[in-house]
């Protein structure tokens, strides 16, 4: 079965029923997404919780998300339990409380994060790590805002 | 005329002011909102600068201690903000380009030549490690790398985030030098002979003074130099060497 998300390369790969295309090249181990609203970053949490839950979407090809963590409501007290996972957090500036926010930045290689959020928190990373998600012919990529070397 | 903003009081502030004096350029430093501001004053500062005095041809020189987002600042937002603010009114925008002021030391090579006998197997492989991630343009902050996890338990402060271990790394490397030589973040205390003429130095030294600690026992490259030659010296061996923006053409 593919995986979603490839650790070795970093990046997130998979198609959905309507063939679109999430295809995301990470370039650290933490990205912050801070664009506009509906491009499609609450469309990727869901789509990820149904695999993970076993509801594969009618249509969609099966895909290993083993390797990944959707943080809710629900799950949210076990962020610190997990090893070796991409963890994607929508709304992060209304999900994490200071004691998420300290694990976050505590965790320099353990997991990767792609974090949905719309105000500083006080997530510690440099603006090297700042995208957003751009949309071209049916596929959403993730365009980083600067990429200076003495930033990484 | 370069107009300097700072975060505050501390050692960058007084770097880059000894920067722009020694390579002669027409500069004011922007003062400073309260006496520590942080990065949460940037944006008044820049404010300020667009009200008071910028025009058209000026140059905004920013000068950040520490790049990271952090609670109740966004760096990349106010980046992109003053980016397309200064195009929109012909201002020429530098903003520095280390994660934070102490990798600018920590990357010099002179300074791991300098210490290498000078500090202890497992702090001088520490310095060499970060030295090389920096000038390779890689994060070395990894709280699981041995090198990291030696200046952590030395200094548990390290362990808060890459500027506190980038500030404890560097105050031992340069404390294992002299006071003349030692870099810490507070004002004031930045240690002259980065920044200055050996022979102004010198002219407050007694004879002994000179010969014990000059002719003895210094071993920078640029022993007996001009402060311009040193700083020269840090932009050809350090992460300022990625760049083709030298001190002289701000």
């Amino acid at each position: 079965m593919q995986q979603c998300y490839n650790w070795g390369t970093n990046i997130l790969n998979f198609i959905t029923k309507n063939n679109v295309q999430y295809k995301m090249k990470f370039k650290g181990n933490k990205t912050i997404v801070n664009g506009e609203s509906s491009t499609g970053k609450t469309l990727l949490c869901t789509l990820l919780k149904q695999m993970l839950d076993d509801k594969n979407p009618d249509g969609m090809k099966t895909y290993d998300v083993s390797n990944i963590f959707v943080v809710n409501s629900d799950n949210i007290d076990k962020l610190d339990k997990q090893n070796n996972k991409l963890i994607i957090i929508d709304r992060a500036e209304m999900m994490l409380k200071e004691k998420e926010i300290g694990i976050i930045n505590d965790d320099t290689d353990n997991n990767r994060y792609l974090l949905f959020l719309r105000k500083p928190i006080g997530i510690e990373l440099s603006p090297n790590y700042f995208a957003d998600f751009i949309s071209t012919d049916n596929t959403i990529e993730l365009k980083y805002q600067f990429d200076v070397m003495g930033w990484n | 005329m370069i107009y300097v903003i700072t975060e505050d009081e501390n050692s960058a502030r007084h770097f880059w002011e000894s920067v722009f004096k020694i390579y002669n350029k027409t500069f004011t430093m922007i003062p400073l909102m309260g006496k520590n501001g942080g990065n949460k004053t940037l944006d008044s500062q820049i404010n300020d600068a667009f009200a008071k005095y910028l025009k058209s041809g000026d140059t905004l020189f920013i000068a950040f201690d520490n790049i990271a987002n952090t609670k109740s600042f966004n760096a990349s937002n106010l980046i992109t903000k003053t980016t397309s603010r200064c195009k929109k009114n012909n201002i020429k925008l530098y903003i520095t380009k280390y994660y934070c002021f102490e990798e600018l030391y920590l990357s010099y090579i002179e300074l791991v030549n300098m210490c290498s006998n000078r500090l202890s197997k497992n702090v001088l492989d520490a310095l060499k490690y970060v030295n090389n991630e920096i000038l390779s343009g890689r994060n070395y902050y990894i709280k699981s790398n041995k090198h990291v996890q030696t200046i952590i338990n030395l200094d548990s402060d390290a362990g808060k985030n890459r500027e506190h271990f980038a500030n404890m790394l560097l105050i031992r490397a340069t404390s294992s030098l002299n006071s003349y030589f030692r870099i810490l973040k507070k004002k004031g205390k930045f240690g002259e002979c980065w920044i200055q003429d050996c022979t102004t130095i010198q002219a407050n030294m007694n004879q002994h003074q000179q010969n014990n600690i000059c002719n003895n026992q210094c071993n920078f490259i640029c022993k007996n130099c001009n402060a311009m030659d040193k700083l020269d010296d840090l932009q050809n061996k350090s992460l300022q060497s990625n760049y083709t923006t030298k001190f002289s053409n701000i």
